[in-house]
């Protein structure tokens, strides 16, 4: 009754002013309605206080000539208000004795729900008070990550944190914050903040009566307004439109219609980033490190589809938290388990099946996710035309347990763990083998308002096997890598204008390069490659700076460390010779965690980002990153047998600087986003081959090893269409990568010296990825890629010498090239009902790899018999249609 | 034991995607071959020239060399002697030193070229370095089984090893060649038996002192298939040659046995180009193929009673005869085989 009352008596206080004022003379206008003229016709957004503009009289001065500055300048002198702009297309008119927050339209009903008040008025009396909660999945529980919180009177906000949290520091006042995130519904709270306070949001699905094709996952504008570029995000439900063969979402394959991302052919392993080596890309699934992120050769990638959550590829400006690797940093993350209730997915496919399983464990405060993939066929060997393949057998298999729970108000414990088998088998008397184990514990925990911080452990193995058991040879071949790893991280967020985060981090790294033992009484001499030890330090501090609203700074660093220690024993070679078997003059013994080697780098980091307008920006970064790890490979993929080497004596750490420059710009309300970007990328003592180097099992690697200089530029052009019934994103690529090998002695030095393009050195890349909502059933996706033809090394003549009949005379290191490759892949995806009252929901996905049958040539090769002659090999050279059949419940 | 290959071999059969393709040819003329070598004993030495092919044509093996006739070749030493080598009327492309020339120990030689068209060709001097004695050369039979399509195949014969004492502190380079010669003949032939000697064909057998020096070392020299040889008499003699090289010539052979090993396929190692020690004289750019070397020799030769193996597949000329046939022309002429000649080596 009382507050009907004072309703009243506010409405008959508005209605007042207005009738007095009308009477006043006809030069004089109401300023709230030139605010809201100007807005209409110049098309920006002036934000203003009722309280202060209301009854407020300026002049009449036709505005149309003026912009937004000059003319409420003039038009407010003597009112005491004055304007500010925020950027072009945003200001604000404010009291300078008032506060500067400020509530516009009051009228607009969406606003004025959920209302909150901390605090009474005068509550405190500090210049900041801080609001801060956790974003969370409304049905599930779970947090919700990179949920973008913003405060609209300011044009301001951030993206919760990897637990779903998010702060922010106002002056009091009363504030609009809406909580977003991609495919749920916004939620808007109006905050009357008095006091500091604590406020927690659930977020719920979007109904599927709403248009749910939405690709991005941070604010529609993030790609122009982050200073950070050169990364791209891809969630699970953009991985999920784009056709995949076998009927297998992949996140490795998704990555490859990146612009800068490419790979040397189908069925390797591996990607390649921005002219940098499969190795030189670090690769983490719940901060524990992958080595090999492929299944079955390539054909598929290491990761679950189920249950990733996000993965974001770093390939130009690398944030300081992370390094070790000279080219990129993918970053998969997986999702928490559903906090509510038992929910799960499953699919099934030609070659293999997946599952998904979660829900909670203590209901809203811990849950856990499983999600195991196998391979149930050789289905793809079985329809291969020989004997000896039918007779073979891949198969592959992998198991994530993640469980997340809550310890008390502020802090959260995930412990994830991986596994992951290979095994292929060839006529059924060579085994290889591949497996991945890891672990990781992260507890993350928010100490204040401002300062949150992350300590994680995990621990990993990476091994693999070949196993000869028939004949007379028999062998088994065994190689691993170990790695302990320990990470604190923290973020500080003193305000809107800094967000500083700095940690440090220690890996310690067990290699086994290489067991090579006689089975069952053999013949073989057994060989050892002796074991290696290595560890990794590295601090950084980074800060994220808005100088201005146009202008803003990450500017970080990070140092790291590396010891090569004992046990071991290090070959000594003659001075003034170029390392070789015969040059070797001694063996230095070096004991246990005796100190071989030590070498430590700056790596600098600094972005920055400068608006031109509300719609686009130009960005440029520059970095630097070290190497300690080195995968030794000296044939065109990268094989599941390869060994990694530690940096050491002899091997120095690679060591990155890359430049690059972008200009972004969105259009038609940030519906498309464009950008441009050119890099340059300088690797230095990048690995590289000697000619002819024998590199299995080798005792002295530095032998046939050399550091190379390479050299990576291009240039990428990106539009992507986010909204509508049709998206997806075309792009083309020019990169070139060369390597320069010009050794002090013959025996070093490759090609004369002069530069020849990397394995991977393809120069045109042209990718087109769509996505077509037919219905709310059925949805149609395809792509379609385009690359130069890898160079190769083959030969141009062959001759005869004396009794020695065909001898080959090879072409410089990758001087010809294959055929250029391009391929179509479709797929329609069919959801079998949208009734909410079933049980489950399914769909069908269809897909069809390489559609017009291109034989695209993989490698080229000799053929002695008839007919004789260069022939190219076609991995896949033909149409590979599959139906994959997922459930959700 | 190259662990690759299982991997190359699965691809290869994973694909059945396999059709020709065809490089740009890096040019209309492909570079000369120049090949061949002298030592230190009598007995004709033979240098070839001629055309290497295009990769990109269809070519076996065996025609891999377009031969090039009415060139100039000179063998000359760092004293200044020329020695002129005539063309060889059996073997077009390949020109031979009179019976009497030999080379001497510590001098340096080279081999001079000028083809019809006026371009000279060169090779760098190489020395002509001595070589050890071999101690004993012996024999042992030797079973080898493999699996070829998917059958088990069993190849028998005989290994011969040399050896010989590694002068200490000096560097030493070997290289074995081996011959094996055999008598034949047939009832339909006048002029009597041939005797055939079958070279080591497709064979680099190198070695470098290395962690030996100084060392005795046994060393496989040859290997010899036991299997049918037309109408051959039961005796063989091997005969194995040791030969001096120098390191740049060690070096060639040793890069062109790892190349062989190249299948073509992503897991391979990366191949790179064999460069030789021949030039255009004119012009430093051309690529010249091949390589000629001066070589020490030291023979050994033994017989070997059981490398004949001829069960139920002997060429009758009579019964042709007997049946009214018309025999194969080979049956009046056994110069028709491969590597005969009607001259008896004196040590058969």
């Amino acid at each position: 009754m009382i507050t009907n009352k004072i309703r009243l008596i506010v409405i008959a206080l508005l209605l007042l002013p207005t009738g007095v004022l009308t009477a006043q003379s006809s030069n004089q206008i109401d300023l709230e309605e030139v605010i809201k003229q100007f807005q209409k016709e110049k098309d920006i957004t002036i934000f203003y206080s009722k309280e202060w503009v209301e009854g407020q009289r300026v002049p009449d001065i036709d505005f149309s000539g003026y912009d937004p500055v000059p003319y409420f300048t003039e038009i407010l002198s003597g009112s005491g208000l004055r304007i500010i702009s925020y950027n072009s297309s945003i200001f604000a008119i404010i009291d300078p004795k008032g506060k500067l927050a400020v509530v516009t339209e009051e009228n607009d009903t969406r606003r004025t729900s959920n209302l909150v008040t901390f605090g009474t008025p005068g509550a405190s009396s500090a210049e900041k008070l801080t609001i801060n909660g956790r974003v969370k999945d409304g049905e599930t529980g779970d947090d919700i990550v990179g949920a973008t919180v913003a405060i609209e009177e300011l044009s301001q906000g951030m993206a919760t944190n990897i637990d779903g949290f998010y702060s922010l520091s106002l002056s009091p006042g009363k504030y609009t914050i809406t909580y977003k995130f991609v495919g749920y519904e916004t939620e808007r709270r109006v905050v009357n903040l008095y006091d500091n306070g604590n406020l927690d949001i659930e977020l719920f699905s979007r109904s599927e009566t709403l248009e749910e094709i939405v690709v991005h996952g941070r604010p529609d504008d993030e790609n122009i307004n982050n200073a950070q570029f050169g990364s791209d995000r891809l969630t699970m439900e953009q991985i999920k439109s784009i056709p995949a063969f076998l009927g297998e979402a992949d996140v490795i394959k998704s990555l490859i219609l990146l612009p800068g991302v490419s790979t040397v052919g189908e069925g390797s392993s591996g990607f390649n980033v921005r002219g940098g080596n499969v190795d030189q890309n670090l690769i983490l699934q719940d901060e524990a490190m992958i080595f090999n992120s492929s299944h079955v050769f390539g054909f598929f990638s290491a990761f679950n589809s189920e249950i990733v959550d996000e993965a974001t590829l770093y390939k130009g400006s690398i944030p300081a938290e992370y390094g070790g690797r000279a080219s990129s940093i993918l970053n998969v993350n997986l999702r928490d388990g559903n906090r509510k209730e038992i929910a799960g997915t499953a699919g099934v496919g030609p070659v293999s099946a997946k599952m998904a399983l979660e829900g909670p464990i203590v209901r809203d405060k811990s849950s856990f996710v499983i999600g195991a993939r196998s391979s149930y066929s050789d289905w793809l060997l079985n329809n291969m035309p020989t004997v000896e393949l039918r007779n073979s057998s891949a198969s592959f298999g992998d198991l994530n347990v993640r469980a997340t729970t809550d310890v008390g108000k502020n802090s959260k414990l995930t412990v994830s763990l991986y596994g992951s088998t290979d095994a292929f088998s060839f006529d059924a008397d060579t085994t290889y083998n591949w497996n991945t184990v890891n672990g990781s514990v992260n507890y993350s925990r928010i100490f204040s308002d401002k300062v949150y911080g992350s300590f994680i452990f995990a621990k990993g193995r990476y091994s693999h096997n070949i196993d000869d058991i028939t004949g007379l040879n028999q062998f088994n071949l065994s190689s691993s890598i170990d790695f302990d790893k320990a990470k604190m991280k923290f973020s500080y967020s003193p305000g809107f204008l800094h967000n500083i985060s700095f940690g440090v981090e220690a890996i310690r790294y067990r290699f086994s390069p290489g067991n090579f033992q006689p089975v069952n009484n053999s013949y073989v001499d057994p060989k050892v490659v002796q074991n290696e030890n290595g560890l990794e330090l590295a601090g950084y501090v980074s800060d994220e700076w808005s100088i201005s609203s146009k202008f803003s700074v990450i500017g970080g660093f990070r140092y790291s460390a590396f010891l090569n220690y004992g046990p071991r024993n290090v070959n000594l070679y003659l001075e003034g010779e170029s390392k070789r078997e015969e040059t070797i003059t001694g063996v230095q013994e070096f004991g246990k965690n005796d100190l071989i080697q030590s070498y430590y780098g700056f790596e600098p980091r600094l972005s920055f980002k400068y608006s031109l307008d509300a719609f686009s920006s130009i960005k440029a970064s520059y970095g630097i990153s070290n190497q300690y790890l080195h995968l030794i490979s000296n044939t065109a993929a990268v094989t599941p047998v390869d060994v990694w080497k530690l940096s050491d004596k002899y091997i120095e750490p690679l060591r990155a600087t890359q430049l690059s420059l972008g200009y972004f710009r969105n259009f038609n309300n940030n519906s498309y986003e464009t950008s441009a970007e050119v890099y340059y990328k300088k690797l230095d003592n990048i690995v590289e081959y000697i000619d002819h180097a024998d590199l299995l099992l080798n005792q002295h690697l530095e032998t046939d090893v050399l550091n190379a200089v390479g050299n990576s530029y291009g240039a990428e052009f990106f539009l992507k269409k986010i909204r509508g019934r049709l998206n997806g994103w075309l792009s083309y690529t020019y990169s070139r990568s060369f390597r320069t090998v010009a050794g002090q002695y013959q025996r070093e030095v490759v090609n004369n010296g002069n530069p020849f393009p990397a394995n991977y050195d393809k120069p045109h890349d042209v990718t087109l990825v769509g996505n077509y909502k037919i219905s709310r059933r059925y949805s149609f996706s395809f792509n379609f890629t385009y690359s130069t033809g890898r160079p190769v090394t083959a030969p141009l003549y062959r001759y005869q010498a004396g009794n020695l009949l065909g001898i080959d005379e090879y072409s410089f290191r990758n001087q010809l090239r294959i055929p250029d490759y391009h391929r179509l892949d479709l797929s329609l995806i069919m959801k079998t009902s949208l009734k909410k009252s079933q049980l489950w929901e399914s769909s069908w996905v269809f897909s069809v790899y390489n559609a017009y049958s291109r034989m695209n040539a993989y490698s080229v090769f000799y053929r002695q018999q008839y007919p004789a002659g260069p022939y190219k090999l076609s991995v896949i050279g033909t149409i590979f249609p599959s139906v994959t059949y997922n459930i959700k419940f | 034991m190259k662990i690759s290959n299982f991997l190359i071999l699965v691809l290869f059969i994973i694909t059945a995607c396999i059709e020709p393709i065809t490089f740009e040819n890096p040019g209309n003329k492909t570079p000369v071959v120049i090949s061949g070598y002298i030592t230190d004993q009598t007995g004709g030495h033979r240098v070839s020239v001629g055309y290497s092919v295009p990769y990109t044509s269809s070519s076996f093996r065996a025609y891999a060399f377009t031969p090039i006739q009415d060139a100039q070749v000179l063998i000359i030493d760092d004293d200044g002697n020329e020695t002129q080598l005539h063309e060889d009327l059996r073997a077009a492309g390949n020109y031979l030193t009179d019976d009497e020339f030999k080379g001497e120990i510590g001098r340096k030689y080279k081999v001079q070229v000028q083809i019809e068209d006026g371009q000279a060709y060169e090779s760098s001097w190489e020395e002509l370095k001595p070589v050890t004695a071999i101690n004993d050369l012996s024999i042992t039979p030797y079973e080898q089984r493999s699996i070829e399509n998917g059958i088990e195949v069993v190849e028998k014969g005989i290994d011969a090893f040399v050896t010989f004492d590694d002068p200490a502190d000096i560097d030493n380079y070997y290289r074995w060649r081996w011959f094996g010669t055999y008598e034949v003949q047939f009832s339909l032939d006048d002029k009597g038996p041939c005797w055939i000697t079958e070279p080591d064909i497709d064979l680099i057998n190198i070695l470098e002192d290395g962690f030996q020096d100084g060392m005795t070392i046994e060393r496989t020299a040859a290997s010899v298939k036991i299997k049918n040889r037309t109408n051959a008499q039961n005796k063989y003699i091997l005969t194995v040659q040791q030969l001096s090289l120098t390191r740049r010539a060690y070096e060639f052979y040793e890069l062109l046995n790892k190349q062989r090993e190249q299948q073509g396929t992503i897991f391979d190692e990366t191949p790179a180009p064999v460069r030789g020690n021949l030039n255009a004289v004119n012009d430093p750019d051309e690529l010249v193929l091949g390589y000629f070397h001066a070589s020490s020799i030291k023979t050994s030769r033994i017989s070997i009673e059981t490398i004949i193996d001829n069960a139920g597949e002997i060429l009758d000329c009579d019964l042709f005869v007997q049946m009214g046939f018309r025999p194969p022309t080979l049956c009046y002429n056994c110069e028709q085989l491969r590597f005969s000649s009607r001259i008896k080596p004196d040590w058969y």
